[in-house]
């Protein structure tokens, strides 16, 4: 039932999401490749194909598309269980006959379903795109970007749903999010060249996994997905810990 | 205008029809009259009860209640006069202890068939205790013996004119 | 393991500076109509949120319809229906879809009493909450409340904006569908007469203590007003006199009991008893929360010890 609320809540954007995502990177494919060269890519095998496919994912795909999920994944956070405290409604919620750890992984399911949904049609219609100008499938992998992309979208939605629970203000939460995320993505340049260590940053793994994936010479990082893959279950997991604990 | 359950027709009020014109069953006839003949004033300082349980006494005493008569249910008369069903239940039982009211397998309140049909004694037993109230509280009151019990038979016979003036409204409503 | 609806035994509630809570012990039995009075700030609300597991209680045990406040949360939660003092809901949903979205959760729901109760109270059922005014928004959480199929309500303010005519329906279906089949009923309120009308029992809190809980009609058949003339009166320590109060040239105790006898004693030393005079629960309420001062050496004023009739 909470499911359906919470969808409920955020169908305007999410369908306003649906719609946008994947018709802007339509047409920045389109644009991309159309600067190549229009014959060469209607042969198959021949350089520029491959130019146009690995740059596309790279680039729309592990760059723009990459930012766009994780600003999208903040935003949908902070219209989530936090805010519910700040509009008083908590209390009706909390009162229903379910354990707290029911609300926090329900509403973050719902978010986190909605954010995958995205993600898989913005990255088929960049495929379709490629499909469609170039004629030819150059590679599958673009299909498989999804994966990370979700989990970085996750990471970021998932960072949101926490702060918002902790200040219990979704546009608080929101503040500290971007604050959060940013200074993940700049602190890791930041430290390979002064100190030489490698900090991951959620941006860094979308980008390089979309990267590594077409040129098919780098292995794909598995090990990474598995990394932010568990720091986006850790935040739903930070709040239901939160949420046991807190009082109403 | 439908005549009432138990003898002779008494205490009548002018009951509703329906709406197509056709008289209404007795016990929802029943059930009307006697809602709307008890009150109650929970603002008031004796118990709600309590109220009850005097009204229904007083009525029956004026002749307005007679055996055989249903009273209405508990949850109704709940419901009518807003108070918790509890306290409804409560004057019942007290009324039904005291032999006042008899309730039968299906649920239905009644008046008993003879109020109060005990052993004078047990009846004097019973009457003590107001007696003794009264006697208080006119001394307190600083009445003279003689002033109290003119009271009490002037209370008396109100209740006699009560009967004689019901028996003049079943004639006006006929 | 207890039969009382609700139960609690020297609840504490401390937040930072205040003891909102002090040492409550209530007993509400099942099957009643319950008045749960107090000032504003007294501890009501606290009391309530301790009970539905929104609060956790910084001392002491509580017991909802023989589960443990907190270890069996949930199970209370599935059986009590409450009515909170903010009727704030999700704006951009209907009462037909706050219905939908609050019906899944309770397997007793009733769909019946959703149509009966949306019509009796009329409630515009497809308008968004947002948009509903303060009565109409006080009438769509009573509606979800009733279609629970609870066996405790639970209500704070239950009257809000409601005018007077919606109020008069509301009780009469307390009576009717919720008392009647008893379940039981359990108001905070500022609405004395309200409360008056329908409650059985009444409980009175003020500054987190409980000053006193007791049948409605043991309050009404016993409690009394003996006013006696004169300011030079005897001692008199009697363990019925709940407090005393002085207005003008007479010096009224709120006896809780034996209030005869007491003015027959009085009498007898010498006082002049002027009346005995029974009293409502607005009365009861005033005399006991504002403290009034004392009277004689004998009996001290002030704050009673909590006083509570036998079950």
């Amino acid at each position: 039932m909470y499911f359906w609320k919470c969808w409920r809540c955020t169908r305007t954007h999410f369908i306003g999401s649906l719609i946008a995502l994947p018709a802007l990177c339509v047409l920045f494919t389109s644009i991309f490749v159309r600067f190549g060269d229009p014959d060469a890519m209607r042969k198959a095998a021949s350089p520029s194909v491959i130019r146009a496919w690995s740059a596309t994912t790279e680039i729309i795909l592990g760059g723009w598309a990459s930012f766009f999920t994780l600003m999208w994944g903040l935003i949908l956070g902070a219209s989530s269980l936090g805010e519910e405290f700040k509009e008083r409604t908590a209390d009706f919620l909390l009162v229903r006959p379910r354990h707290r750890r029911y609300w926090v992984w329900t509403g973050w399911s719902v978010g986190v379903s909605e954010l995958t949904v995205m993600v898989f049609l913005a990255v088929g219609a960049t495929f379709g795109t490629l499909l469609y100008l170039t004629g030819h499938v150059q590679s599958w992998w673009p299909l498989a970007m999804t994966l990370p992309l979700a989990v970085g979208g996750a990471v970021a939605y998932g960072l949101t749903y926490f702060t918002t629970l902790v200040v219990r203000s979704g546009r608080q939460g929101l503040s500290y999010g971007v604050g959060i995320l940013f200074i993940n993505i700049l602190l890791p340049p930041a430290t390979s060249y002064y100190w030489n260590v490698n900090f991951p940053s959620v941006l860094g793994f979308m980008m390089a996994t979309c990267k590594g994936a077409t040129s098919a010479s780098e292995a794909f990082p598995a090990g990474s997905l598995v990394l932010w893959t568990a720091i986006a279950l850790a935040f739903p997991f930070a709040a239901q810990l939160l949420l046991e604990r807190a009082e109403a | 205008m439908a005549t009432a359950p138990g003898s002779g027709g008494r205490g009548k009020l002018c009951v509703p029809r329906r709406r197509d014109g056709r008289a209404l069953d007795k016990a929802t006839v029943a059930v009307y009259q006697y809602s709307m003949l008890l009150h109650v004033n929970p603002a008031s300082g004796v118990p709600t009860y309590l109220q009850i349980e005097t009204q229904v006494k007083h009525y029956i005493a004026a002749g307005a209640l007679v055996p055989g008569d249903a009273l209405p249910s508990v949850r109704k008369l709940a419901a009518d006069l807003r108070i918790s069903t509890n306290t409804v239940a409560r004057a019942y039982q007290n009324l039904e202890r005291d032999g006042v009211l008899r309730t039968v397998q299906g649920g239905r309140t009644y008046v008993a068939e003879n109020p109060g049909s005990f052993l004078k004694s047990e009846r004097v037993r019973r009457l003590r205790p107001y007696a003794r109230q009264i006697a208080v509280e006119g001394t307190q009151l600083r009445l003279e013996p003689r002033e109290i019990m003119e009271l009490v038979q002037q209370e008396l016979d109100a209740l006699e004119g009560v009967d004689e003036r019901s028996g003049d409204l079943e004639r006006e409503t006929r | 393991m207890n039969d009382l609806a609700i139960w609690s035994e020297k609840l504490v509630k401390i937040y930072p500076g205040v003891r909102a809570v002090d040492g409550l012990s209530l007993n509400v039995p099942r099957g009643v109509a319950y008045g749960f009075l107090g000032r504003n700030g007294a501890g009501k609300t606290s009391t309530i949120r301790i009970l539905l597991g929104l609060a956790r209680p910084t001392e002491g045990r509580a017991t909802v319809l023989g589960f443990s406040v907190g270890r069996d949360q949930v199970a209370i939660l599935e059986r009590t229906a409450f009515v909170s003092e903010s009727k704030t809901l999700y704006g951009d949903l209907t009462p037909r879809e706050l219905v939908r979205f609050t019906r899944g959760f309770y397997p007793n729901w009733s769909d019946q009493a959703v149509t009966k109760y949306s019509r009796l109270f009329e409630i515009p059922m497809d308008r968004p909450f947002s948009k509903l005014s303060q009565g109409n928004r006080t009438k769509v959480y009573l509606l979800l409340a009733l279609s629970q199929g609870a066996d405790l309500l639970v209500l704070d303010e239950p009257g809000m904006g409601l005018d007077p005519v919606v109020v008069d329906e509301f009780l009469r279906v307390l009576v009717e569908d919720v008392i009647g089949d008893g379940r039981t009923v359990f108001i905070s309120s500022h609405q004395l007469a309200d409360v008056e009308q329908i409650a059985d029992w009444v409980g009175l809190i003020d500054q987190g203590k409980l000053l006193l809980e007791a049948r409605l009609d043991d309050i009404k058949s016993q409690f009394r007003w003996v006013t006696v003339a004169g300011n030079a009166l005897p001692p008199t320590k009697s363990p019925e006199v709940l407090l005393v109060a002085r207005e003008g040239d007479f010096c009224k105790y709120l006896v809780k009991k034996d209030a005869e006898a007491f003015a027959a004693e009085l009498s007898r030393q010498g006082a002049t008893v002027a009346e005995v005079s029974p009293l409502g629960l607005r009365e009861i309420f005033l005399a006991l929360v504002r403290k009034e001062e004392a009277c004689t050496s004998g009996n001290v004023g002030g704050v009673p010890a909590p006083i509570s009739s036998a079950l």
